[in-house]
């Protein structure tokens, strides 16, 4: 070996040593970095996406200026990554430092994110015995704490894997097994607490919101969402309703690391068309709480829908914007519910700012007062079925939401949908749903999904953008500094539109129904946009 | 006079190597006789009391699911499928073979792994100290630098927790004394760019454009191969090639006592139950 060689040889190792140590001290920085980035400064999301709504305000709204309205024409499928087995893919990828960490139906992949590669698999076999919507063995992702990433299975296990080799860590099962409890969500890691909440709302669950400790896997506390014998609201439970109220928990919260402040939303009250049996407003279902990450400890909650008898869970993602509203600097939290209506409440203090109405001929409530309760019709579910809109689908669903600091428009997916809702009183049962009893199509009208962009400061539409499909689409937004909206379509495309008026500027055909967001990375400078569509992941980027 | 030395010595060295043969074949035999006569019992205690329901290939019918195949129940440890066959399952209609005794009931799992693929295990006795293995398995520099068992250890190479599953013990013993170095996933990969840039670690994974390696650090380093100006394989397994030197016969009795009680456990599908403490 000539010298020069090996002093090429010395100085490249010397480089290689300095860059690894870098790196892992620079992994450290960049979850630092990222854990205040994850708050309220109005770049937003960059390179990394590090959690299922890519930072704790649930805005998603990228930061990343490679893609523009003017080019985003160009934009072409980079790669598709395939998993075998799931059933069909509701995940948002997780992007850190150019790996992609998805899931799908008990399985976790980790991808090189520029090209879709596989880099590891941890493969498990999806659950028997399941009921209701953890029997489709859904996962929505994953979230991550140093070298440690965690996920949920269908039977409401927290798996923790070595991010590294996908090597099992711990797998803890936080809600009793062989009952009608299931998962389908993706955890949300605060401080290293891994914070877990469980589907089965119309199955007769109670519902709950807990936090395990990152390492160690023991859990931290339980936060019961219906409450026992004796607690504040327990009028609504009489006797032992209380182990079968629901309030489930079965998306990922929001978080302001300013306020310390957790929101997590509940799902609607069990069994959810006979509220014979919960009398009162059944607390704390279809509400959004606040809560203290470290204990549990509510600190406010808002109910959106008292003694709710439409399905309307209230857990769409409650996002945290701050903004001018009604003349000064407000820290509000916004969200579209499955009620139909949109609401605007201060995220401090947990007052009721407002509400406005998104979908057309809503007939369950006539307005909201005041103090934010629904003033109530009589439409409500009957023996003979009664049409009630939204039906049970309800007006918006999980899907994502969007709010973009670019134009200050909060953006979502509405539903124009009823249902024929029955009410036939039913005994609770393990192994069965707890509907009691059951919807039907409205055989009338087909439905139609709506792009709304939603003006917080003006409570107007800014605009409306009518899908054209078969209302099978579940797809969510994605928002960018450059002033597009990303969103799944109605008839299988992920399309983009410009955000200021809805005008569509691109769109590819996955040729799969869409039940997953979009969300936005870059690598190496390269600024891809990824969605899940069917069972597999599409990645696009410009030429 | 050399010549025939030669002769001679040959051949009592081809004697004494065919007579080790013949004694290693009847030595097998033996055993075989003695492990079919309790296959021969298990496959008919399984004929008698679960292929009414579940098939004589256990692949199921009607009134039971298919045991053989289907994943989550290969998945079950020894001693989940022990507890199942023991107590029943009376919500869907199995009923308890508890009455059938211990030994009955281990010859029945041991048959259902043969349907599944996975040779008896059931009844092999550990070669040594599992406990003192484990504590082998995760000296400093040990395995567990690069293997991970029960949730702790390395990340570049296999998580063995189940790796001893369907694996006899003299199998395991030979997999750590001759590592398999003719699978390339594993050798220590140098790869040197046009960019002056030297990676060393596992490729992960590779295709016509990216080759993917992942140093000893944990990082991924996806490498375009138009820029690789060579890739220099160090010809075998990452993994130490001398553990019969390093280890004493009872010391690798015990690592490998350590992995096979591993992969029996049901540790890591957790049923520790949660805890009813409300706030």
């Amino acid at each position: 070996m000539g010298k020069r060689v090996r002093w090429r040889l010395v100085v490249v190792a010397i480089l290689m040593c300095a860059v690894s140590v870098g790196a892992q001290g620079a992994s450290v920085a960049a979850l630092t970095a990222a854990a205040k980035h994850a708050g309220n400064l109005p770049g937003g999301i960059m390179g990394n996406w590090l959690s299922y709504n890519g930072d704790y305000s649930g805005r998603r709204y990228s930061g990343l200026v490679q893609i523009t309205p003017g080019n985003v024409h160009q934009l072409r499928a980079a790669w598709v990554f395939h998993t075998h087995n799931a059933g069909v893919l509701e995940v948002t990828p997780v992007v850190r430092n150019g790996i992609m960490y998805i899931t799908a139906s008990n399985d976790a992949y980790a991808l090189d994110a520029a090209d879709g590669l596989m880099l590891w698999h941890h493969s498990r076999p999806i659950s028997a015995g399941l009921i209701d919507d953890a029997s489709n063995h859904i996962n929505r992702g994953v979230g991550l704490w140093g070298n440690r990433l965690y996920m949920e299975t269908d039977n409401a296990h927290l798996l923790c894997l070595d991010a590294r080799s996908g090597h099992l860590i711990w797998d803890v099962a936080y809600a009793p097994q062989d009952t009608n409890y299931g998962a389908t969500s993706a955890p949300l890691v605060i401080h290293g607490k891994v914070l877990v909440g469980t589907s089965g709302g119309d199955d007769g669950v109670r519902g709950f919101l807990a936090a395990y400790d990152a390492i160690t896997g023991k859990q931290i506390w339980r936060r019961w969402t219906i409450p026992g014998p004796g607690e504040f609201g327990s009028s609504s439970w009489p006797g032992d309703s209380y182990l079968h109220g629901g309030g489930t928990t079965w998306m990922p919260g929001t978080y302001d690391p300013e306020l310390n402040t957790l929101y997590w939303g509940t799902s609607n009250p069990s069994p959810d068309f006979d509220g014979d049996g919960r009398p009162g407003d059944d607390l704390y279902t279809a509400s959004v709480l606040a809560l203290d990450p470290d204990t549990g400890k509510l600190k406010w909650y808002f109910q959106f829908t008292p003694h709710d008898l439409g399905d309307y869970d209230g857990v769409e993602t409650p996002v945290l914007i701050d903004r001018i509203y009604q003349g000064r600097l407000r820290k509000l939290l916004i969200e579209a519910n499955r009620n139909g209506f949109v609401y605007i409440l201060d995220r401090v203090t947990g007052k009721f700012l407002s509400a406005t109405k998104f979908v057309k001929g809503l007939n369950w409530a006539s307005g909201i007062d005041p103090s934010g309760r629904p003033i109530l019709t009589n439409v409500k579910p009957s023996a003979n079925g009664t049409l009630v809109c939204p039906g049970i689908n309800g007006a918006t669903n999980w899907y994502a939401p969007s709010y973009s600091e670019a134009t200050g428009l909060f953006y979502f997916i509405a539903l124009n949908q009823c249902t024929v809702n029955y009410k036939k009183p039913e005994n609770f049962a393990v192994g069965r749903e707890y509907y009691a009893s059951n919807s039907r199509r409205d055989p009338f009208h087909k439905g139609q999904k709506v792009l709304m962009a939603f003006n917080p400061a003006t409570h107007q539409f800014a605009w409306e953008y009518p899908q054209i499909g078969n209302t099978h689409s579940w797809a969510g937004v994605l928002t960018t500094k450059t002033g597009l909206v990303f969103f799944g379509d109605d008839a299988t495309s992920l399309e983009a539109v410009d955000a200021s008026t809805g005008k569509s500027l691109w769109h590819f055909r996955t040729g799969q129904n869409i039940h997953a967001s979009p969300m936005t990375y870059s690598v190496d400078g390269k600024q891809y946009v990824a969605i899940a569509s069917g069972d597999d992941l599409f990645a696009f980027t410009l030429p | 006079m050399r010549y025939r030395w030669i002769v001679a010595a040959t051949c009592c060295i081809v004697w004494a190597v065919g007579m080790t043969i013949v004694h290693h074949q009847v030595h097998a035999s033996q055993s075989a006789a003695a492990g079919s006569a309790a296959e021969s019992e298990g496959t008919a205690l399984f004929n008698q009391n679960c292929a009414v329901c579940h098939g004589a290939d256990g692949r199921g019918g009607e009134r039971a699911p298919d045991i053989a195949s289907r994943p989550d129940i290969v998945a079950l440890s020894d001693a989940q499928l022990t507890g199942i066959i023991t107590k029943g399952i009376m919500s869907a209609g199995m009923p308890s073979f508890g009455h059938l005794g211990s030994g009955k009931i281990q010859l029945l799992v041991a048959h259902l792994r043969v349907l599944q693929g996975i040779s008896n295990t059931v009844n092999s006795p550990l070669p040594g100290n599992a406990q003192a293995g484990k504590a082998i398995f995760f000296a400093n520099g040990s395995c567990s630098s690069c293997h991970t068992v029960d949730g702790s250890g390395g990340f570049l190479g296999n998580d063995l927790s189940k790796y001893a599953r369907g694996r006899t013990a003299a199998a395991i013993e030979a997999a750590i004394a001759h590592p398999d170095n003719s699978n390339s996933s594993w050798h220590l990969m140098t790869i040197r760019t046009s960019a002056g840039a030297i990676y060393r670690g596992l490729i992960r994974t590779q295709d016509n454009f990216t080759v993917i390696l992942q140093s000893k650090d944990g990082s991924f380093h996806a490498i375009p191969r138009r820029s690789i100006l060579g890739i220099t394989d160090s010809g075998r397994s990452i993994m130490p090639q001398n553990y019969s030197e390093k280890l004493t016969g009872s010391q690798m009795n015990d690592l490998v006592s350590y992995l096979m009680k591993s992969a029996r456990s049901i540790k890591l599908i957790s049923d520790q139950p949660y805890s009813r403490t409300v706030r």
